[in-house]
């Protein structure tokens, strides 16, 4: 009785893993691992043109290879493309390791949500990957631009987000932050922007700037200094940050560059007793002198209380300049709506439905407050002689 | 049906008669065809008819001439022996021997002579003198070759039972010690010792064990290893529940923690119950070495374990199952080096293991210098030759090369290691991590639902008390150490306490 139970359950199992097992068996070497993909669509057909940096990984004796190729496949639909690569190559493409997604101006400007549907949908795409908006006619030749043999463009781009703290000059934006900003009510999209810059005879792709988006359609472009803003009023300028100005002291324009060691953003609603909205924003910063092209020694505190004024004063211009802009695109990427929600819930319920409406006539009231904390290593200027 | 087998063949009922020669003819008999055993006839000074049987080289002819012969033909009596017993007279006052004893029963006798003991048969007597002469030739004492140590005793067990109890002894002056004979094997009679601490031992499991030998029925035993087999807990499960020593200071050891050893005769191997599953990870150094090193050693030692069992598999599911979890630049590389390769990572992995198990088994029995072209050969031409012809991808040479190694890190295991290791590939290489999930649950619900002597297997592994895991993962300081094992032992306080 007992054996026979056991023969049972040693049938059961057996049979089980015989027939529901080996589900989703790949070697690794059959995969087409995909580092990232750029969308655009044919303005004729309307269809959609994926083009996909693939991996083709081999080894001579015993170097490991590693280089790219790219393909490119039409489809109806962004799914319909990708599974059309089969036709062309035999092999299923892998998409847990893509790491960037680069979407056309044309497709941006249309409406960015189709092309997002799927990689949201999709089990084996990665949310974690950093979306651009491509400032080239197509968003395929970015990836097709061939920085040096044996280099991955994706992951190249990807290296610059990972280090793009310390240059601040493009927001770093995962695809699930874009969708859920894309998704939130009072906040807008952005995305990075990328473009390719001439460089010995190549090209080579560059992120810089900020692509704007009201809703899922891009409404206008930021260049690098208004990025720069955008990140003091999203409170993503931290350590390591770089504020480079030329000020004006001495009777010239003195260029100076200042590093951040700490920085913190509050943005605060106020209604004034007219029934207006005043945005309050707060910027403090904690810097230090990292170059100084004057004569006046920076390590002195009068010196440095001048520096301060004169820097504040330009950021605050600067931060102005990029809020009018975006009023006049009409998008909130700021997440002043959300700021409002945030503090006074109730208000937000009324104003919620014509957002629209007030956003471009909101008053932003700015104050910075920057602390030098010191001047580097060193405490005078390099004094030229003779 | 044994009962009786056993009877016959142990069944000589016979007495000794009265008559030298009748006794001598009841021995012949008994011998017939065996030449090595040697019949010696002889008369005293007073002309009184003797024999003397002993085995060839079993005794020690040099006592038998000068203990046994010299007195009995040379000296002078006292006479007025007509009152007395003869044979206890030679006893009191003839034979020089430490162990003598007087006996009418012959199996005695039989199994006395095949000891290497000698047989005095007087005539007119029905009775025989059975004085020790053990003299065969043992192996010196040497250093064990199955567990070496940096820091340690160096003395290892040899064949001889009387010198391996004397290698316990020495080292445990204490009156407490017992020493319990006995003897197993139908044919071999195989003379065994139980050692044990009074006091410390429990002795529920005493009973247990000595139950347990009683049951045994065996013709024969060579080796302790025979019995470890016959009476261990969960026969049929690949993990030790009986452990085995070589060394005579990880006995006494195991004894002061309240444990039981037996000592077989013929074996240099010291069975040691019971047996915890932490045990496979003690090694005696670790209590000689300072506690933090020998931690490092004991955590190193579970490591060990785990990698040896689960590399392959991890390795296996991830690459065909979950390439999602690898990191790219990996990712890459083993894309790199598995390309052209003819089999699936599934196959490549048993092939591997194979070859792995195939070298070590090649390699153990050889003669050393040999030993080392089966590794040359194993390790070049096959590892190298394989990889560059693209029969087998780098990464799995490496995966299976660190499972193989880690697993000499407790070799205590090994057969254990290797049967847990194919099951976990097989359950990955179908269900993926799933699977290897699975084998993880099943390997951990088999360890603790084994038992040895009655105490749990993994006796600790689930405490959370401090006294608990002192000795366990890592070894705390002797100074902190002051309790014995709950359930093994009678008596917890291991320092000494004035009562």
């Amino acid at each position: 009785m007992k054996k026979n139970k056991l023969m049972l359950i040693l049938i059961v199992v057996i049979s089980l893993l015989i027939t529901v097992g080996c589900w989703n068996y790949r070697e690794i070497e059959d995969l087409a691992i995909v580092t990232g993909a750029a969308v655009d669509m044919d303005p004729k057909t309307g269809k959609y043109i994926v083009t996909v940096e693939l991996i083709s990984p081999s080894q001579q004796q015993k170097e490991t290879q590693i280089s790219t190729t790219t393909m490119t496949i039409k489809g109806r639909t962004i799914f319909g493309a990708v599974r059309n690569f089969i036709e062309v190559s035999g092999k299923k493409l892998y998409w847990s390791h893509a790491r960037v997604i680069i979407i056309s101006e044309e497709i941006a400007r249309k409406n960015i949500a189709p092309v997002l549907d799927w990689v949201k949908r999709d089990a084996e795409v990665r949310t974690d990957m950093y979306i651009l908006v491509s400032r080239e006619k197509t968003a395929g030749e970015i990836l097709e631009s061939k920085v040096e043999l044996g280099k991955i463009v994706s992951y190249q781009l990807e290296n610059a987000f990972k280090s793009g703290e310390s240059i601040s000059k493009f927001p770093r934006v995962q695809l699930r932050h874009f969708i859920n900003d894309l998704s939130a009510n009072g906040k807008s999209a952005v995305a990075a922007t990328v473009n390719l810059k001439p460089e010995n005879g190549k090209k080579v792709p560059q992120i810089h700037g900020a692509a704007v988006f009201k809703g899922a359609k891009q409404v206008g472009w930021f260049n690098g200094y208004e990025t720069r803003s955008l990140l003091w009023l999203r409170d993503k300028i931290k350590g390591g940050a770089l504020v480079e100005e030329a000020i004006n002291i001495e009777g010239r324009n003195v260029n100076t560059t200042l590093e951040i060691y700490e920085g913190k953003t509050n943005v605060k609603p106020v209604l004034t007793d007219e029934g207006e909205i005043i945005m309050n924003v707060d910027i403090h910063s904690d810097v230090t002198i990292a170059e100084f092209d004057g004569t006046i020694k920076p390590s002195e505190k009068d010196v440095q209380n001048k520096i301060e004024r004169e820097i504040k004063k330009d950021i605050k211009k600067r931060i102005k300049v990029t809020i009018t802009k975006a009023q006049a695109y009409g998008s909130d990427a700021f997440g002043f709506g959300q700021a409002i929600e945030r503090e006074m819930p109730d208000l937000w319920k009324q104003i919620e439905s014509n957002w629209d409406e007030i956003y471009p006539q909101i008053g932003v009231k700015i104050n910075i407050g920057i602390h030098i904390r010191g001047s580097g290593l060193a405490g005078k200027n390099i004094e030229v002689g003779d | 049906m044994f009962k009786k087998l056993k009877d016959k063949m142990i069944g000589n009922s016979d007495n000794l008669s009265l008559s030298l020669v009748k006794n001598i003819k009841l021995f012949k008999e008994i011998f017939a065809g065996d030449e090595i055993v040697i019949f010696r006839e002889f008369n005293t000074t007073h002309s009184l008819k003797c024999c003397i049987i002993y085995v060839d080289d079993m005794a020690d002819t040099e006592i038998i001439n000068e203990n046994i012969l010299a007195p009995l033909m040379n000296k002078e009596f006292v006479t007025d022996f007509k009152q007395k017993n003869m044979i206890d007279y030679y006893i009191n006052k003839v034979l020089l021997s430490g162990n003598i004893k007087k006996t009418s029963n012959i199996n005695n006798i039989i199994e006395s002579i095949l000891y290497g003991d000698t047989v005095l048969l007087v005539d007119g007597y029905a009775e025989a003198v059975i004085i020790e002469t053990k003299g065969w030739m043992v192996r010196q004492i040497e250093k064990p070759e199955t567990e070496k140590v940096v820091r340690g005793p160096r003395e290892g067990f040899n064949e001889s039972l009387i010198i391996n109890l004397t290698l316990i002894r020495r080292r445990l002056l204490s009156s407490d010690l017992k020493f319990k004979f006995n003897q197993i094997g139908t044919r071999t009679k195989t003379k065994y010792c139980i050692c044990y601490l009074e006091g410390l031992t429990n002795k529920k499991i005493l009973e247990e064990l000595e139950k347990r030998l009683d049951e045994v029925n065996i013709d024969g035993i060579l080796d302790s290893g025979y019995i470890q087999e016959l009476i261990k807990d969960s026969p049929l499960s690949p993990f030790k529940t009986i452990g085995s020593t070589e060394r005579p200071d990880t006995v006494v050891g195991r004894l002061l923690e309240g444990r039981i050893a037996v000592i077989f005769d013929g074996s240099p191997f010291a069975l040691t119950l019971p047996y915890l599953f932490v045990e496979n990870f003690q090694v005696n150094e670790d209590y000689y070495n300072e506690f933090i090193f020998a931690s490092i050693n004991r955590l190193l030692r579970y490591l060990g374990f785990f990698l040896s069992i689960s590399v392959p598999s991890i390795y296996l599911s991830l690459t065909t199952y979950h390439q999602e979890m690898i990191p790219t630049p990996l990712l890459l590389s083993i894309s790199a080096s598995r390309e052209g390769v003819p089999f699936p990572t599934v196959i490549e992995a048993i092939l591997m293991l194979a070859v792995f198990e195939i070298l070590r088994e090649a390699g153990v029995r050889l003669p050393t210098p040999i030993g080392q072209t089966v590794s040359i050969v194993g390790a070049l031409v096959l590892g190298e030759a394989a990889i560059t012809a693209k029969l087998i991808s780098a990464p799995m040479l490496i995966v299976v090369a660190l499972a193989g190694i880690s697993s000499y890190l407790i070799a205590e295991m090994m057969g254990a290691i290797i049967v847990a290791r194919g099951a976990f590939l097989i359950l990955s290489s179908m269900l993926g991590l799933y699977g290897y999930i699975f084998a993880i649950i099943g390997l951990f619900i088999h360890l603790m639902s084994m038992r040895s002597f009655g105490v749990p297997y993994m006796l600790t592994a689930g405490s959370l008390e401090k006294q608990d895991l002192k000795d366990t993962v890592v070894r705390v300081p002797w100074f902190m150490m002051y309790l014995r094992p709950k359930l093994i032992t009678k008596d917890k306080l291991r320092k000494t306490v004035q009562r």
